[in-house]
């Protein structure tokens, strides 16, 4: 048996389980985007956010306590939220850093290692994702939005903005301003147009989730997992070669911490740690919906200063003996 | 031509998407790609996207409405573009959905590696065959003997209801005729030849008597002292794939009764297997679902202790009705 070998019903069982598990989750997505897009105005956003930067940057990094949500439905919600003059910096934290820093994930995490250290596993997993999601918002808040975001991803005249303590909050779109809202006409009508953006915004992400299913699925198939084994023993390459098995694998960061705790015996906790950090920041199905609103530069620049930080982070680790 | 794609188009893909997730529902075909704690996400989605479908395909889309093709992808932004990506959304999930087997092959189970022993799956989270879910102890826990006995022993006795599910449901055709009638072991009837102990109430029995097990049951068993006792020595029944054994130490006689353990979907599920001894070997292909009937032993082999089911009986049989294990 050789490395690589496609069988075609391997496949499409694993990509139409992928997409079954997948879509309920990006549907929820939408529906709130849709909810955001026809209720929520800048003006509030601008309310709700700390005036200092760092202050709101590090808010947005903990939003995922109170409004959890998984990697393939927050790339929805932000999207939204960004078109509605979210900071940059803001939307990347919240980003990053939801799909780890949520209450579900703290429970599954701490369910699946139960027994492996369950307790040092969650709050390794949530401290080390959250200060890696400000720190990479932190960065993005300096770039300028033509750098790192599509074109039409943000809201438009976001240079001449009403400004907050240092962070832009972008005017909305014609037509979406607070005022605009409330005149748009009455609740039926509100949700009708939040039914509309929700379904807009679902058939756009669901083309890039089938796309990143496909290639999960056929990596995922295709490739004899045990050829992986000998890479366990030596803790960098066991990290690298999880790190990368997330990426390929695109699992929901809901319940990824069972497949860490059980598909991979013979690799250490640190190996397992980076695989939890780095799977829901960054993988196959994630580079297709991150490039709706960065660009590809932005996209793999990113990824490849978060596979960095990670491996460093749990190699470092690894020497201190966790 | 607008209305074909921000009004038809959008209709027509989430009518596409409602039918296969309904009808993965309600045909029974979920339960070979999902957990059962996904599933019921995927009927109010199917649901919703029917709502969603009718909404959408019952009038024009307002003017101001983001479907517009100026805050959409790049591909949405031409017309060949909008085609492709309708024929992205369409055809990949209705070929999946049409074409998909219920089960991996072979070549998926030898992939992922057979685990034949739980170190690596974790604490238990599902009850499998009669068997209490909080049963076994996890493995790594650095419990002793004595402690994993007086939990296991305490856990069975408080959380495990009189009408707990068995395999019961999972089995079908022969073996199911047997699983179905399955009750808990009659008190009178609690003590069996050979085994060290009597019956304990959670475990069901087939009207022959045999205690219906599954593949986990006897690897968790392998690591707690409480389940194999419980197991040990009894004629036991369990519906698996079998496989070659593909052991160069262990002895010629021996084949693997091989199930895949799901944890989300069948995406990431890995398989499981217990050693069967058999003389002679069934001649049936590789993947045959079998009914296999025969005694559970626990020897150590190599410094290591294993499930062995010395086997009197090896039929073929259909799959269950959940092929996967949880």
């Amino acid at each position: 048996m050789t490395w690589f070998s496609f069988h075609p019903g391997d496949f499409a069982v694993a990509f139409l389980s992928v997409l079954l598990e997948g879509i309920p989750f990006l549907l929820l997505g939408s529906l709130i985007s849709g909810l955001v897009d026809a209720f929520v105005a800048p003006e509030r956003l601008a309310r709700i956010l700390p005036k200092n930067p760092v202050a709101a940057i590090c808010v947005s990094g903990l939003l995922g306590l109170i409004f959890p949500m998984c990697e393939c439905g927050s790339v929805v919600v932000i999207r939204r939220f960004l078109r509605k003059g979210l900071p940059v910096g803001c939307a990347v934290t919240y980003m990053l850093g939801a799909p780890i820093v949520s209450p579900v994930v703290a429970l599954s995490t701490f369910a699946a290692f139960k027994g492996q250290q369950p307790l040092e596993m969650t709050l390794m997993r949530l401290g080390i994702g959250f200060l890696l999601a400000v720190a990479v918002g932190l960065i993005f808040q300096k770039l300028p939005n033509a750098a790192v975001l599509q074109p039409g991803a943000d809201a438009a005249g976001s240079v001449s903005t009403p400004s907050r303590g240092g962070l832009k909050i972008a005017p909305a779109p014609a037509g979406l301003g607070e005022a605009a809202l409330d005149a748009q006409g009455d609740f039926w009508s509100k949700l009708q147009r939040s039914i509309y953006s929700a379904c807009t915004d679902f058939l756009d992400v669901a083309v890039f989730f089938i796309i990143g299913a496909a290639i999960t699925s056929l990596l995922g198939t295709a490739v004899d997992r045990t050829v992986l084994e000998p890479l366990a023993a030596n803790p960098l390459t066991a990290i690298l070669t999880l790190m990368v098995a997330a990426v390929a694998l695109a699992l929901c960061s809901t319940t990824d911490a069972f497949i860490a705790a059980t598909s991979f015996p013979a690799f250490p906790m640190t190996a397992k740690l980076a695989f939890l950090l780095f799977g829901p920041m960054f993988d196959l199905k994630l580079y297709w919906l991150y490039g709706l609103l960065f660009k590809r530069k932005a996209v793999i620049l990113m990824a490849l200063g978060l596979f960095a930080a990670v491996a460093l982070i749990c190699w470092r680790l690894a020497i201190l003996g966790f | 031509m607008t209305s074909i794609f921000t009004r038809w188009i959008p209709s027509v893909t989430l009518a596409v998407w409602s039918t296969v997730l309904l009808g993965s529902y309600y045909s029974g075909r979920l339960t070979a790609f999902l957990h059962p704690s996904f599933r019921p996400g995927v009927m109010v989605a199917g649901f919703v996207l029917a709502a969603l479908a009718l909404f959408v395909g019952s009038r024009e889309t307002p003017p101001e409405c983001c479907s517009d093709a100026s805050c959409t992808h790049p591909l949405s932004r031409s017309k060949a573009g909008r085609w492709i990506t309708f024929l992205i959304l369409i055809l990949p999930v209705s070929i999946a959905a049409w074409l998909s087997p219920e089960q991996f092959s072979k070549q998926a189970f030898e992939q992922r590696g057979i685990a034949t022993d739980v170190t690596g799956l974790g604490p238990r989270r599902v009850q499998p065959a009669g068997v209490p879910a909080t049963a076994a102890t996890p493995p790594g826990a650095g419990k002793t003997e004595k402690t994993e006995k007086t939990e296991t022993t305490e856990k069975t006795e408080t959380t495990v209801p009189q009408s707990s599910a068995p395999t019961s449901k999972a089995v079908v055709g022969e073996a199911a005729s047997t699983a179905e009638a399955a009750t808990p072991a009659p008190a009178a009837a609690k003590t069996e030849p050979g085994a060290a102990e009597p019956l304990p109430d959670y475990l069901q029995r087939t009207p022959e008597g045999y205690v219906i097990v599954e593949v986990l049951d006897l690897l968790y068993a392998v690591q707690d002292s409480q389940l194999r006792k419980d197991f040990e020595g009894r004629t036991v029944q369990l519906v698996a794939q079998i496989m070659p054994s593909k052991s160069a130490t262990g002895p010629d006689n021996r084949f693997k009764a091989v199930r895949m353990f799901m944890t989300c979907c069948a995406a990431d599920s890995r398989p499981v297997a217990t050693m069967v001894e058999a003389s002679p070997l069934p001649d049936l292909p590789e993947m045959t679902w079998v009914s296999i009937v025969g005694k559970a032993t626990f020897p150590v082999e190599n410094g290591k202790r294993t499930a062995v089911i010395i086997s009197t009986s090896v039929q073929q049989t259909k799959p269950p009705e959940e092929t996967m294990l949880f």
